[in-house]
């Protein structure tokens, strides 16, 4: 009787260490995304209610009251996408620079690989980023945005534009666990990024400028995150007016044209590496 | 295998010894750095560093760790608190990594450091469930499987879809300890969790232990500061002092040692409390300048049996001119009261200024126990030469502690049988076996006296088996007149009759087996009589009063014979 007592409760666990780690970071993030709207009455809508709505206070402010626009028509698509694609950068590196600390009674008590609780935030942007594109998609339908080929190469650069996200949140987090400051420093930090880039407003307006304003325009582009949301926007929505780093320099500059992907793979490697070297101190340190 | 540390019984064998290895630490060293001064901000830490300051001391919570744990062993880990335990436990479970030495473990190690590790209070009991299933690597198929039986263990059917922070905290013990069970590990690592919970959680815990320690493919590792649980059900035991291996094997003798650590302890707190300050010296308690050092120590083990004596030494310093002597008491920590005192003038020194003296002190007499000896160094009384003062005692850390432990002792008197036994004088009394151990002479049964008495007078032979045999009697008639008893009750019973018997005020009586409801509360065998008729139908003895006829014969003779006898004298 005690052996079939036993078979009856032998289920054994998933023994492959790989379908454990993918196991346990589909609950933490099934778990964040239940908890991220916990007593709110929209809920969920408020993901997508977030973008639309700086969306619309920055297309007043920036399109038509100081008229910031690159003449397109399909600008406010533009921007939104931009938005969106900032969004998600953002919600990475804030919630993923904290989460090992936030985790960290759980880190303390059960063994399980720390990186995963670092990728499981991300990854709650990422779907919230998913949605947002589901709602650029619906605008751009609605300006009657013609697609091109180009649309094929889009998720190779959400995948870059992730890579240096996570590389740096794993960084952040790394230093997070040691110096809090480095959040407030983020903070900051993220702003100056932010107006670096021509999100809010188009990057031909730079341009335009006469004198040493003009040409540090161009650098704009060799800061990863703006190279990879231009991307975004070049190959989604239009090819022809948006500004990346192919088309801007020529190509006798190609050692800068390499800039934005040497610097992703730097930081990715980087952060794993830096991550991995402290990851077994997380749990004394906290 | 290499063990370090002494072992407790080093010619016992254990069970499961030759199970395959399920963890095996060699050698561990852990060092944490403390910071003396906390540098959260980068600002502190700049300056901390501008100044030199290193900020924090090194130290050493486990210092060269060597045992292995075998399949199906119930290990259990003791030691005072802040000795290594939870560190260890920690390092075993991959939460914390060692600065030197090596862990494997064979098989799926699941800690509990904590119940409800992940528990969010935010999530209902379902989620999680899932959510902690998911920690430990379970998919959501796999906890499909097992939820409902989770859920029956934990007895919570009904909250289950309730947010967790409406649960009282013994159901949220129960559910975590729930889902740890049923987890399926090869090792089960648990860290003081048998602390917490109500009784009929601990009940619950204490079930499926004893269940556990039989299954040979289930390990259990256990820290615990409840010496009753260790010595109920570990099957082998290890007792961490200070970062190293104090004593592993026996669980029996790691608990005992376990007492005798906390003994000292609680001794040496005693004796910082009452330190006192004298001349800018700060003297321990008991000591002064005029006796500056007195101190009893152990030379034989702290822990001896009922056959050793123990042999103590008295260090002691004195350097005035008058005579001086020591008495010394021994105290009974278990009991309480002062077992045994040598008196205040029955050893007197002859050596003065600093010295050494031994005393041993035999042990057979008493039963198991705890002990302190406590010594204190007299001399005459200026006053009256016949008594004497008191100019140091040795207490505290200065007193010397040992403890009994016999196979043959009891627990709860103080004489053992070897001392003394209390002897039956009467002939009603039988006196069977004391303990198991049979003294000497003192051993006296029923049966001895049966041989002594049958080589006496015939006539009280005679005597005592005509009324053994009266008494025989009397118990099958006693027997037979309650069943009848009760078959009438039985009869009136079925035929409806009611009975209405006065009860007597504050006397509660209860007849089994006889369902008498209604108007007829309780009554008793004795509130039943018998009519004559029903009396004559029992199979009476007769034999009975012709037993008594014989008895009353023999008494007779035997007054006779009495008479006569004292008529010689």
């Amino acid at each position: 009787m005690k052996r079939a007592h036993a078979a009856a409760n032998a289920i054994k666990p998933s023994t492959s260490k790989i379908r454990r780690n993918w196991i346990i970071l589909k609950a933490l993030v099934h778990t964040d995304f239940k908890l991220r709207y916990q007593g709110s009455f929209l809920g969920v809508i408020w993901s997508v209610l977030e973008p639309l709505m700086m969306f619309a206070v920055m297309y007043v402010v920036f399109a038509k009251f100081l008229r910031m626009s690159d003449g397109t028509r399909t600008y406010p698509v533009v921007l939104l996408l931009g938005i969106s694609s900032w969004q998600f950068v953002t919600d990475s590196t804030n919630v993923g620079l904290r989460s090992i600390v936030d985790r960290g009674d759980m880190l303390r008590k059960v063994h399980f690989p720390n990186y995963i609780v670092v990728v499981a935030a991300t990854m709650g942007a990422l779907i919230t980023y998913g949605i947002n594109l589901g709602v650029v998609l619906i605008f751009a339908f609605g300006y009657r945005v013609h697609f091109t080929w180009r649309v094929v190469l889009v998720p190779l650069n959400i995948i870059e534009l992730y890579c240096v996200t996570l590389g740096l949140t794993l960084i952040m987090a790394t230093m997070y666990a040691y110096y809090r400051d480095i959040a407030h420093i983020w903070d900051v930090l993220q702003q100056v990024i932010m107006y670096g880039m021509p999100i809010v407003y188009p990057l031909s307006y730079v341009l335009r400028r006469r004198g040493i304003v003009g040409k540090l325009g161009k650098l704009e582009l060799l800061n990863p995150f703006a190279q990879f949301i231009q991307d975004i926007r070049h190959n989604l929505i239009a090819p022809a007016t948006q500004q990346t780093i192919w088309n801007l320099y020529p190509n006798s500059l190609w050692y800068l044209k390499a800039v934005p992907i040497v610097l992703m793979l730097l930081l990715f490697f980087l952060g794993i590496f830096i991550f991995s070297k402290n990851s077994k101190r997380f749990a004394e340190v906290m | 295998m290499e063990e370090e540390g002494k072992k407790a019984a080093p010619n016992e064998v254990f069970p499961f010894m030759d199970a395959p290895t399920v963890l095996r630490c060699k050698n561990v060293y852990k060092d944490f750095k403390l910071p003396t001064e906390q540098a959260t901000g980068l600002k502190q830490a700049v300056i901390n560093w501008t100044k030199g300051v290193r900020g924090y001391k090194t130290q050493h919570v486990l210092k060269g760790i060597t045992f292995s744990v075998h399949k199906g062993e119930f290990f259990g880990i003791v030691g005072r608190n802040g000795g290594g335990k939870s560190t260890l436990l920690k390092i075993i479970s991959q939460i914390y990594y060692p600065n030197k030495g090596s862990v494997s473990v064979k098989g799926r190690l699941v800690p509990f450091i904590e119940l409800g590790v992940g528990f969010n209070p935010e999530l209902t009991g379902r989620e999680n469930v899932y959510l902690n299933g998911a920690m430990l690597g379970f998919s959501k198929a796999e906890m499909d499987a097992m939820y409902e039986s989770i859920v029956s263990f934990a007895e919570l059917e009904d909250f289950m879809d309730q947010k967790l922070k409406n649960y009282s905290s013994g159901m949220q013990v129960r559910l975590a300890f729930s889902v740890a069970v049923k987890a399926q590990a090869d090792v089960l690592v648990l860290d003081e969790v048998l602390a917490v919970g109500d009784e009929s959680f601990q009940r619950k815990c204490d079930d499926y232990f004893t269940q556990i320690k039989k299954d040979p493919e289930k390990t259990v590792i256990l820290v615990t500061h409840d010496m009753n649980a260790v010595k109920r059900y570990c099957s082998r035991a290890m007792l961490i002092k200070d970062g190293q291996i104090a004593s592993i094997g026996d669980k029996n003798a790691v608990a005992e040692q376990y007492t005798l650590l906390n003994l000292e302890a609680d001794r040496q707190m005693a004796a910082a409390r009452n330190a006192k300050r004298e001349n800018g010296k700060v003297w321990p308690e008991g000591l002064s300048e005029r006796c500056p050092v007195l101190r009893t120590f152990a030379v034989s083990k702290p822990l001896i049996g009922s056959d050793e004596k123990f042999v103590f030494g008295v260090e002691y310093e004195f350097n005035e001119d008058s005579d001086f002597y020591l008495a010394i008491a021994i105290n009974d920590v278990r009991r309480g009261g002062i077992t045994y005192d040598s008196g205040a003038k029955t050893f007197r020194m002859t050596k003065r200024g600093r010295n050494t003296v031994y005393f041993s002190f035999p042990v057979n007499l008493f039963n198991n126990g705890e002990f302190t000896i406590y010594t204190s160094l007299r001399v005459p009384s200026v006053k009256d030469d016949g008594f004497t003062e008191m100019v140091g005692v040795a207490t505290g850390d200065n007193a010397c502690s040992f403890i009994i432990r016999d196979p043959r002792n009891a627990d709860y008197a103080l004489l053992s049988d070897r001392a003394a036994v209390i002897t039956a004088k009467s002939d009603d009394v039988e006196t069977l076996q004391w303990n198991g151990w049979r003294p000497g002479t003192a051993q006296v049964t029923a049966e001895a006296r049966r041989r002594e008495e049958r080589t006496k007078d015939p006539l009280e032979r005679r005597r005592t088996q005509l009324l053994e045999r009266i008494e025989e009697i009397e118990g099958i008639r006693l027997r037979i007149l309650n069943e009848a008893k009760l078959e009438k009750l039985r009869k009136e019973k079925a035929e409806g009759v009611e009975r209405v018997v006065p009860i007597a005020p504050g006397v509660l009586r209860r007849l089994s087996g006889v369902d008498l409801s209604g108007k007829v509360a309780q009554i008793t065998l004795d509130d039943v009589t018998l009519s004559e008729e029903e009396l004559s139908e029992l199979t009476g003895s007769s034999e009975e009063a012709h037993l008594i006829d014989q008895l009353n014969t023999v008494n007779d003779q035997i007054i006779a014979k009495a008479e006569q006898e004292k008529g010689k004298k």
